[in-house]
């Protein structure tokens, strides 16, 4: 599967409350693309969504590590500031 | 609010900033010019002074002010002195910090408002946390209550309160749910969430998975509270 379809599929699970599920999947599709930005991101996502801020951190701060200039970056910094301010 | 704070060591000072950062009118006392000079640009008045003076106390007008907040912790005779003095002008509501227990019996027997201890207080938040790792967040209501914060176990996924019937069969009221939504940019990427507050649930709210349950317990029965799964 393609990973713009996996993220959809999260995405529908995520809209559903399904959180299990859609971590699940992610952590599979993370097997074959360890370093995967969106991939990343979703789960940091996933993870405070789960009210598991520790792991959401650690995540994001390995996005901002990989790709400092990414996609997602000015995403990760605001999620970021968030652990800065609490 | 405009609130005075009488000593500008660790606690003073942070308690000083945090009421400026979220807009209130503080006044600062302190004998330390160094310390009282930090607060000359932001608070309404940052004075040097010795507040034993009850001439410099009258100058602050306490009976005008929301708060006065003495935080003189490390000279037991002077916090005392100036809590006497405060009441003698008629100040409206004093906080004082205490150092120890016996500081504290003081404060409370000459009828200040609130007495804080926030060493031991703190200290107590941390031991809480490692004595109920499960717990989100505490607070203590009178002396044999606490509403809790606790993330829903698995087995309530799914369930509406009615079904759970916690009231009947753990003595527990859940008067909140901590849930966090999704949020979607306008090309429908995930952007980060929202978390609102259901409060109080209807008995037909159903638990979603991961959610928060905020939860009113007697003390003696968190520990099996902490046993949900």
């Amino acid at each position: 599967m393609k990973i713009k379809e996996i993220v959809e599929e999260v995405k529908f699970y995520i809209m559903n409350h399904k959180y299990e599920k859609a971590e699940e999947l992610i952590k599979k599709a993370l097997e074959e693309h360890p370093n995967n930005e969106e991939l990343l991101y979703n789960l940091a996502v996933l993870y405070e969504l789960m009210h598991q801020d520790p792991k959401a951190e650690e995540i994001y701060r390995r996005i901002l590590e990989i790709y400092p200039e990414g996609k997602r970056h000015k995403d990760v910094e605001e999620r970021l500031k968030r652990f800065e301010e609490s | 609010m405009q609130v005075a704070v009488i000593g500008l060591g660790r606690f003073g000072f942070s308690l000083a900033d945090i009421l400026i950062e979220n807009g209130h009118e503080v006044l600062v006392v302190d004998k330390d010019e160094k310390l009282v000079q930090e607060f000359e640009n932001k608070a309404r008045e940052a004075i040097v002074g010795d507040a034993t003076d009850e001439s410099l106390l009258r100058s602050l007008g306490p009976q005008n002010l929301d708060a006065v907040v003495v935080a003189i912790g490390d000279d037991v005779e002077a916090s005392v002195l100036v809590c006497i003095s405060l009441m003698d002008i008629g100040a409206r509501y004093i906080i004082a910090k205490a150092e120890n227990d016996r500081h504290a019996k003081i404060l409370k027997k000459i009828g200040i408002h609130k007495v804080v201890q926030p060493e031991r207080d703190s200290a107590k938040a941390v031991a809480d946390h490692i004595m109920h790792p499960k717990l989100f967040d505490r607070f203590y209501i009178g002396e044999d209550h606490s509403i809790i914060e606790i993330k829903s176990p698995k087995s309530f996924w799914g369930k509406t309160l009615m079904e759970l019937d916690l009231r009947r069969k753990y003595n527990v009221l859940v008067i909140a749910i901590k849930r966090r939504e999704p949020m979607f940019d306008s090309s429908g990427e995930i952007k980060g969430f929202k978390e609102h507050l259901i409060a109080p649930p209807s008995p037909n709210e159903q638990i979603l998975e991961h959610d928060v349950l905020i939860v009113l317990t007697s003390n003696e029965n968190i520990k099996e509270v902490e046993r949900w799964q």
